[in-house]
């Protein structure tokens, strides 16, 4: 019974990480970035929840997901004159953003943290069978899978999402089909930036207690997700995310009480092994007639 | 006189030390097909990818319709009607043949007549525009040229820039090709053409150039005969 238990706040986890794996992958496919501000846009979104304490629900979730977006949007701008340098640098530079910001938080608001008090009545439980499942764990994984299949929806169906696969999967043969690759890639920051505010929304809830490495800790496990899954592409690159937010649920409760500070190590482990044995990730296939996004 | 629709003039480009071309000045009318053959490095994609803004000319100008394009990005020059078809049969090859081909009605200036061209692409590759719904990867390589070109066609071009077409197919699909090329120059649009191979681009085009070492050294004329000491002159110098 703990084992199911467990795979329930597993999944949910794991749903979480895949929306924030996305995210990264999405900005990652168009423009062979890797935004490790990521974690900040949730960050900002927390923050965003914390100021707006004791203001209508409504209110707070849509100036959340507005400072998301927008701080999104800003890093897009922010990275422009990245687009000819080499990857490398590209890196260091979106690190410095996530530090930056990070630091920046922490002299404005300090380490101590703060309760956002945000929907906290969804986590109450309700049992079912002998299981114990919060509210936030069903509204989680709804509001989680809707989101994930909705930007499936907008990839696979809608104009934009088809010019944003083309620009992903081959940039230069996009262009000479007139694809606006400007606006396309503003379009994958957007979008990245929805998905991270609903995560936000989601794991405020979870883990009130709002400090300046609130997204960073999130950002790291998923982007190491997006790696074991598949850099390159978005399906296995959120598949990635979930196996990894899933295995941390689930090692915690495997591993006996006083082996749980080994959680990490024994992930890290997992995770070496999987780049080892599959360097192109776990759910990639054959390399040839692959598409990123 | 009406200013050509595609007008290069003295058109140089260069990566680096290494000038690719150098000086070339090369016209083409609506309605009419440009041959450009030479030998492999003459810089004849060089061209092409100048005149589409993939890499910007060290010197000289293009023009659209009397105005300078150079500068534009590629994006813009394709919406503004010059379509490439490179080398290589650059499909999508994870995407659906559909798709492939609604790629290239989005990049129509003019959503207008879209359902005609739909028709048109249909009757000239119709093996293609059958499999809609197949994974454009699991084409044979001739389907993927006639889905290049046609997905090319969909934007409704007045330039199409073909590079290589008939480049590895067997001698049925390029006789489909080449006749399906026949009827766009029949709608009016311009071609500029390259080839590796001289005969099957003197057969087809008004007029062929021979490019060696980024400049244009020969002129032939439509159904100009190959006189083969001649041709391994301007190929080779």
């Amino acid at each position: 019974m703990i084992y199911l238990q467990a795979f329930v706040d597993a999944v949910a986890l794991g749903t979480l990480f895949a929306l924030v794996a996305m995210g990264i992958g999405l900005v990652f496919g168009v423009i062979r970035l890797v935004n490790f501000a990521h974690g900040e846009l949730l960050t900002a979104g927390a923050y965003a929840l914390l100021f707006t304490k004791g203001m209508p629900i409504v209110v707070r979730i849509v100036v959340s997901l507005a400072v998301v977006v927008a701080l999104s949007a800003v890093m897009e701008v922010i990275y422009r004159p990245l687009r000819t340098v080499s990857p490398a640098t590209v890196l260091i530079a979106t690190f410095a953003i996530s530090f930056l910001l990070q630091n920046a938080a922490l002299l404005a608001f300090g380490t101590q943290g703060e309760n956002v008090e945000f929907l906290t009545e969804l986590n109450k439980a309700f049992v079912v069978g002998g299981l114990r499942i919060r509210w936030i764990t069903v509204v989680g994984l709804a509001v989680g899978g809707l989101t994930l299949a909705a930007t499936a929806w907008v990839l696979r169906r809608t104009d934009v999402g088809l010019q944003m696969r083309a620009a992903a999967a081959d940039v230069q043969m996009a262009r000479l089909l007139g694809v606006p690759v400007r606006r396309v890639v503003v379009m994958a920051f957007l979008v990245a930036g929805l998905l991270a505010g609903v995560v936000t929304l989601v794991l405020a809830v979870q883990r009130p207690l709002i400090t300046p490495t609130f997204g960073f800790q999130v950002m790291i496990p998923a982007l190491v997700g997006v790696v074991v899954g598949g850099l390159d592409r978005l399906v296995p690159a959120a598949l990635g995310g979930f196996a990894v937010g899933f295995a941390t649920v689930m090692l915690s409760s495997l591993l006996p009480g006083a082996q749980r500070v080994f959680l990490n190590t024994v992930l890290f482990v997992l995770v070496i092994t999987i780049l080892l044995v599959k360097p192109d990730g776990l759910f990639v296939g054959r390399r040839r007639a692959v598409e990123r996004v | 006189m009406p200013e050509p629709l595609l007008e290069i003039r003295g058109l140089s480009v260069r990566y680096g030390a290494v000038t690719a071309v150098e000086g070339v000045d090369l016209s083409v009318d609506a309605g009419e097909v440009i041959g450009l053959v030479g030998a492999n490095g003459a810089g004849k994609t060089s061209l092409l990818l100048a005149v589409t803004g993939v890499v910007r000319p060290h010197g000289g100008d293009v023009l659209l319709d009397g105005a300078s394009i150079v500068g534009w990005s590629t994006e813009r020059i394709a919406r503004a009607g010059i379509a490439l078809v490179p080398e290589g049969r650059h499909v999508f090859s994870s995407f659906t043949v559909e798709e492939n081909l609604r790629l290239g009605l989005l990049g129509r200036a003019d959503p207008a007549g879209a359902d005609d061209d739909l028709a048109w692409v249909r009757e000239l590759f119709p093996v293609v525009v059958e499999r809609a719904d197949e994974f454009a990867g699991h084409l044979s390589g001739g389907q993927q040229q006639m889905l290049v070109i046609a997905r090319a066609l969909l934007s409704r071009p007045r330039v199409l820039l073909l590079d290589e077409p008939s480049l590895g197919l067997a001698p049925a699909v390029v006789d489909t090709v080449f006749s399906a090329l026949e009827r766009v120059r029949e709608r009016g649009v311009a071609i500029l053409l390259v080839e590796q191979r001289a005969h099957v681009a003197v057969a087809f085009a008004d007029r062929t150039h021979v490019m060696r070492g980024g400049k244009l050294v020969m002129a032939l004329e439509r159904g100009h005969g190959i006189d083969v000491d001649e041709m391994a002159e301007a190929y080779f110098g």
